[in-house]
């Protein structure tokens, strides 16, 4: 009888399993569930990294097949860029060592300086809804949730000129880690819809808040920028340091296009200086959050909403500084 | 019957794969959905049943990708499973109970199909990820939902006579 009413409507008995499986891992978000899927996610990782070396190798064939005198003329400009890269190595730390001593001598705080974990991008979402970044670092190589995620590009601009077409090597902001397997990482980058991240206008150090548009296929905007501060397009945008995730300073991108000047605020959109689409290797920073307890706390919460409030009112008060 | 499983196992693990790993597809910062274009492909083919179980694995698979975020960094980014499972089970079963009124032989109806039931499941999971992770809005219909639909219903003239060389339909009801 059981077994008869379960043939008749086995169909529609597993979509009431799929329902209920569903809404019960949705609402609950049960540890058992959380604990047994991370293990299966690191696993995956694993495979889809290795699948997509296999693919990346193989297009790395194709592409550089009959372009041998291409590669041997970049192998020659990568020797002059490594030998550039160890003088520039060299003076640095020349400078270093008397930056140390200076600030030493003026009772400055001794500069930080982060390690940093090389990793390769090995997946992107399986969907539209998501753009955030796998790649093949995690807790074994000292990786943890927040870690900011830097990186390294070469892109293609105009000369000095303007008639021709240089290669240049930059750097920028790609985002923060958001979850950590063993062997694994994700990683949350400034283009998407749920990142905000907490920057500054490099010329003269107003504050604003940078918020991923990847629901309009956009790039970040630049939002509650007070009106004291004569926007401009070109304009660098570094990290404020202030969220206690990302390091101050840190490159993320250029104001790009127009800007909106509204009653108490303008906004504007950024271009990143790195193409966060194109990425192959990336660089985690190995810092921890300055008060991880915060973290925790949702973005929408009142407690958060009201300090950020408090946080922009008193920035629009302020008088703007002296570049 | 293992074998046919373990066939059915093949193709949602090569789709996933297609899925994460392959920019080769990718239209701007649109992606096709293999998994979807297989459950419907199922469904259609096999009925309600089998596309169903499909949509639900290669849900899972998706979701299983995404792990479940605890703790978020600064926002209110959330993710655990069900929120692939649900849309593409719904889509497999519904799917299937369609299969008998459409004309399998058109590509016509083929793709207006795959393309109403992209919409489907993109609402469904818009719905979800309002209700469980909270950052999304309604803009995701002409930014995300249509632009793969469309891509889907594209790609699926192509897709489904790859599959239909590959996993020869047997229809299970007869």
């Amino acid at each position: 009888m059981l077994a008869e009413f379960i043939s008749n409507y086995k169909a529609g008995l597993s979509l009431a399993f799929a329902i209920i499986f569903s809404f019960t891992n949705l609402i609950t978000r049960s540890d058992f569930v959380g604990t047994s899927v991370n293990t299966a996610t690191s696993v995956l990782d694993f495979f889809t990294g290795t699948f997509h070396s296999i693919g990346q190798g193989f297009s790395r064939i194709v592409d550089s097949y009959g372009n041998y005198n291409e590669l041997e003329s970049e192998r020659d400009a990568l020797r002059k860029k490594l030998q550039d890269a160890q003088f520039l190595q060299f003076q640095t730390e020349l400078l270093e060592d008397e930056n140390r001593r200076l600030r030493a001598i003026i009772e400055l705080p001794e500069r930080k300086n982060y390690d940093m974990v090389t990793a390769e991008v090995i997946s992107v979402d399986p969907d539209n809804w998501f753009q955030t970044i796998i790649i093949n670092k995690g807790e074994a190589d000292g990786i943890e949730v927040y870690m900011p995620v830097i990186a390294y590009q070469v892109v293609t601009v105009p000369s000095e000129d303007g008639k021709t077409m240089v290669e240049q090597l930059v750097h920028g902001v790609v985002g923060k880690v958001i979850q950590v397997t063993a062997h694994s990482a994700r990683i949350l980058p400034i283009t998407d819809q749920h990142s905000r991240l907490g920057v500054k206008v490099k010329k003269t150090g107003h504050w604003g808040l940078l918020i991923g548009q990847s629901q309009d296929d956009r790039p970040p905007k630049l939002e509650y920028v007070t009106l004291k501060l004569n926007l401009e397009p070109g304009d660098e945008i570094v990290t404020s340091g202030a969220g206690g995730i990302f390091p101050p300073n840190v490159n993320i991108g250029v104001i790009e296009g127009e800007i909106k000047r509204g009653a108490t605020f303008q906004e504007a959109y950024l271009r990143p200086a790195v193409d966060i689409r194109k990425l192959n290797f990336v660089l985690i920073v190995k810092k921890r959050p300055d008060d991880r307890e915060k973290l925790t706390e949702p973005l929408s919460s009142p407690k958060v909403q009201k300090t950020l409030q408090e946080k922009i009112s008193t920035e629009a008060m302020e008088e703007p500084e002296t570049p | 019957m293992i074998f046919e499983k373990l066939i059915i196992a093949v193709a949602i693990i090569v789709s996933y794969f297609m899925q994460t790993s392959m920019d080769f597809f990718k239209l701007g910062a649109i992606s096709p959905d293999f998994l979807m274009l297989l459950t419907i492909y199922f469904a259609v083919h096999r009925g309600e049943f089998a596309g169903m179980w499909v949509g639900f694995f290669g849900g899972l698979l998706q979701d299983i990708n995404f792990g479940t975020f605890s703790i978020m960094a600064m926002g209110s980014l959330q993710h655990s499973i069900g929120m692939n499972v649900l849309p593409k089970s719904i889509v497999g079963y519904i799917a299937g109970k369609f299969s008998e009124k459409v004309r399998k032989d058109n590509i016509l109806s083929l793709v207006l199909l795959v393309f109403g039931f992209s919409i489907l499941k993109g609402l469904v999971k818009l719905l979800l990820t309002v209700l469980f992770s909270g950052s999304t809005t309604g803009q995701a219909i002409i930014t995300v939902i249509l632009p793969e639909s469309l891509y889907n219903a594209l790609l699926s003239i192509v897709w489904f006579k790859l599959l239909f060389w590959a996993i020869p339909p047997v229809d299970l009801r007869k």
